[in-house]
């Protein structure tokens, strides 16, 4: 089975100096690829490398075309990014940026809202929301991009532990209908529930040591490997890796 | 319904406007010297006052897209600073010629336009600070042009920088039709605009080619600037409060804000211009002044009222 | 309440006129100044003046030390002046040249008495007081005939529209001078009522005061312009027009009297047209 996203050796700038290089990864349909790594590492970067946003050196195949041939509106049909919550200037409500995600105007955005529990919200302006309801929305817009490949930059910011579980649910459930999903993800916990790939982004590639590493799941999500990661204590306890918070409660 | 409103207030505003001025002519029953008054001189000038009202309001509302600021206005990347500039560069070189206001306020407007193209690649942010610094350059220069400008110049000058629809050099019919065509070309881009309030990077992720779309952008909203202020100098406020107040009455999109916005600037213009005409009549105050004293007022209100 | 005005102004002056010594060297800062020290003969007296005190011709000649946007206090000094002649103090430079100790002399009338009363003074500064007694009594004479001329028409019969500039088209209101002058020429300013000093008016409101006369202040513009515009909107044959050098009704000075008289010829002599004398 041919890869959908195929990434050789590529390098991706940030504002001038390189936060992530030589990296090669395949994205197939069906998994789900989670990036791990510290604060400005570069995984937001890459994820809008692999959405065509900001520009890449070396190669990004996208079904077997380069990613920077593809006409805009042909790479929408095919790549869908969620990240920043846009702006709130201008008083969009949620009904009206859920049918901006839309591709097709005839979908009906009331139904991914109630699948997304953001049905209640769907007449406010975006700008009386919290973060966490406006995380929300931008998930339902997602849910109607109906793309090949999604990229997710840390999609359940902001959410509460019952939305946190909804979003893990959801992303499995996607995957396993054939969606390809890259996602940025901080929490352990949630990685190790979905994760088939891993992408490891240690963010020293400036310094000319450090780099990035890309394998299954089971090989790299390990206490020894996440502890190095992070420069924090993992620990394993059972089945699960937890953060040694380095406190306990009498 | 709310539409019909709109459009019964645009019809009520225009015979109003018509009908008010030094004396009150009923405009469906006017004869000898009041026909003459009434249809050559205060029927020009309120449609030239609605085309015009209505080009700023719609440079507004692009503006503020275009920048992800709501607190744009045509005037803001200079354009105005230019075209006054030019304008008074004209009167400077051939005092008596008539048209020489309007050309030197055109060819002004888009040395403006062309200087902050080159900035048009650059984010939304840096861009509006290089116009907002461009701006900040021609006054400036409009500063200097004045002091050099012989005193008999100086009546022209002042009463065109205040805007002044009394003796537009444009033709009515070409203003209207820029109406239309300006209000075509926005609604033609206006699933694009909604796009866009979400913002560059998921209008890019949704498709739209960004790059291309503030460049066509800003030439439209540039283009229709300049047309506003070669015919009727430079007239405040009605671009920033308009698009601001439709969003309010008729939401976010493009396809409502746009025509909305066409037709409200006319209004709040035909407005203010009958107001300059009536209010110490015989004689007449500039009418820039009135949207400010009107537009002000109305867009504090807007802040106070709109969650931030 | 003239009187009292006069009384006022001779009062003032009455120890000046007793004990300084003539100014020797003058600045004329504004051209109905320099017209007046001229009409007195104190052209001597004047060592520097501003870019538009253009008469009589000789005047142009004169060192400039400004224009309308202030004065260039460097060169005023290098001229060594007693005193300047101002209409408006607030004009940059003026308060600058007092602190040098250079006297400033305000003169702004606002009407012929004490255009009169102005030119006497300047007699008295200078030490041309016979002179400038002679002026002042030739004027009052030509003022009388003129006021007399008037009054055997009644007042007020001649409506006049005084194009004071004509884009933005701008007259003279109530308070102007212009209205004064007007009303002594034996006509009627339509715009009187409006309470400014140079109101923006419309075609419209032109149109409603059915003026019987249009007068052109002829500065650079073209009378045959402006008569094709206002036959259009007043009808050809319904107003009559005359253009009057501006200069002869601007400045409150020597030469006012003369303006008034081209005024009153205009209103009442159909077959002038354009009057302009240099």
């Amino acid at each position: 089975m041919s890869a959908l996203l195929e990434l050789e050796q590529i390098a991706v700038e940030r504002g001038g100096s390189a936060v992530i290089s030589d990296l090669s990864c395949s994205i197939h349909a069906g998994e789900i690829t989670v990036v791990l790594g510290p604060n400005g590492a570069g995984k937001s970067s890459l994820l809008l490398a692999m959405a065509g946003l900001i520009p890449v050196t070396g190669r990004l195949e996208l079904n077997g075309k380069i990613l920077e041939t593809y006409a805009r509106a042909e790479l929408s049909r095919q790549v869908a990014w969620q990240g920043s919550l846009p702006p709130t200037e201008f008083g969009l409500t949620v009904k009206q940026r859920l049918a901006l995600a839309a591709a097709d105007p005839a979908i009906d955005v009331e139904i991914t809202a109630t699948e997304m529990d953001v049905a209640a919200l769907l007449s406010r302006p975006l700008g009386e929301l919290s973060s966490g309801e406006r995380q929300r929305v931008e998930l339902a817009a997602l849910m109607l991009r109906d793309t090949p490949v999604w990229l997710l930059d840390e999609p359940t910011a902001h959410l509460d532990l019952k939305h946190q579980i909804h979003c893990i649910t959801m992303l499995k459930q996607q995957a396993e209908a054939g969606r390809a999903i890259v996602t940025v993800l901080h929490d352990i916990q949630q990685a190790m529930a979905i994760a088939d790939f891993v992408i490891l982004v240690d963010g020293k590639c400036a310094e000319g040591q450090g780099g990035t590493a890309y394998g299954e799941a089971a090989d790299l999500l390990n206490s020894a490997t996440l502890s190095e990661l992070f420069d924090a204590p993992v620990v394993e306890q059972g089945d699960v890796l937890i953060a040694d918070y380095g406190v306990t409660r009498e | 319904m709310k539409w019909l409103l709109f459009g019964l207030t645009l019809l009520a505003v225009c015979v109003f406007g018509l009908a008010v001025g030094q004396q009150w002519i009923n405009p469906f029953d006017a004869s000898g010297q009041d026909a003459v008054i009434l249809w050559e001189l205060r029927l020009p000038r309120l449609l030239t006052a609605f085309a015009v009202g209505g080009l700023l309001a719609l440079a507004g509302a692009w503006f503020q897209v275009l920048l992800g600021n709501p607190l744009a206005e045509p005037y803001v990347l200079g354009v105005a600073g230019s075209a006054s500039a030019g304008a008074v560069s004209g009167l400077m070189l051939m005092p008596d010629s008539a048209w020489v206001m309007s050309i030197g306020a055109f060819i002004g407007a888009w040395v403006g336009i062309v200087c902050v193209m080159f900035f048009s690649h650059l984010g939304a942010n840096r861009m509006l600070l290089a116009g907002v610094v461009l701006a900040a350059f021609w006054s400036a220069v409009l500063a200097l042009l004045l002091a050099l400008l012989p005193e008999q110049g100086l009546f022209r000058a002042f009463s065109w920088m205040m805007g002044d629809l009394s003796h537009s050099d444009l033709p009515v019919s070409l203003l209207l039709l820029a109406w239309v065509v300006a209000l075509v070309c926005g609604l033609l881009l206006s699933r694009s605009l909604d796009v866009l309030l979400l913002g560059e990077r998921h209008a890019e992720a949704l498709g739209i080619d960004v790059k291309r779309l503030r460049q066509r952008l800003l030439l439209l909203a540039s283009a229709v600037t300049a047309l506003a202020v070669t015919a009727a100098g430079t007239i405040g406020f009605v671009g920033l409060v308009i698009p601001h107040l439709m969003r309010l009455l008729f939401g976010s999109l493009h396809r409502a804000v746009l025509p909305a916005s066409a037709i409200g600037g006319g209004v709040l213009l035909m407005l203010a211009d009958s107001a300059a005409r009536t209010v110490i009549a015989p004689a007449e105050l500039p009418v820039g002044i009135l949207t400010a004293i009107i537009g002000v007022p109305v867009f504090l209100f807007l802040l106070l009222r709109r969650p931030t | 309440m003239k009187y009292f005005r006069l009384c006022c102004t001779v009062l003032c002056l009455w120890p000046g006129m007793l004990s300084a010594a003539p100014l020797e060297r003058i600045l004329a800062l504004t051209p109905h100044a320099c017209e007046m020290l001229y009409a007195i003969g104190a052209s001597a007296n004047i060592v520097g003046a501003v870019d538009y005190c253009d008469y009589p011709e000789s005047a142009t000649h004169l060192p400039r030390v400004g224009g309308y946007t202030g004065i260039n206090v460097e060169a005023a000094l290098r001229l060594h002046p007693d005193a300047a002649i101002v209409m408006n103090r607030n004009v940059k430079g003026i308060t600058q040249l007092e602190k040098m100790g250079v006297k400033i002399i305000s003169s702004n009338p606002v009407d012929f008495e004490a255009v009169f009363q102005d030119i006497l003074r300047m007699g008295a500064l200078t030490g041309h007081e016979l002179k400038a007694k002679a002026l002042v009594h030739k004027q009052r004479l030509s003022l009388e005939r003129i006021r007399h001329f008037s009054n055997q028409f009644g007042a007020d019969k001649i409506r006049v529209f005084y194009e004071l500039w004509h884009d933005p088209i701008m007259t003279a209101g109530g308070p102007s001078f212009i209205t004064a002058l007007i009303k002594e020429a034996g006509g009627y300013n339509i715009f009187a009522d409006v309470g400014l000093e140079t109101p923006h008016v419309n075609v419209e409101a032109v149109i409603r005061a059915h003026p019987d006369i249009i007068i052109i202040p002829l500065e650079k513009r073209n009378l045959k312009e402006r008569q094709v515009f206002w036959e259009h909107w007043l009808g050809k044959g319904n107003v009559r027009f005359a253009a009057i050098n501006p200069d002869l009704l601007h400045r409150p000075g020597p030469r006012l009297i003369e303006g008034l008289e081209l005024l009153q010829q205009a209103l009442h002599d159909s077959s002038v047209l354009v009057q302009s004398r240099p």
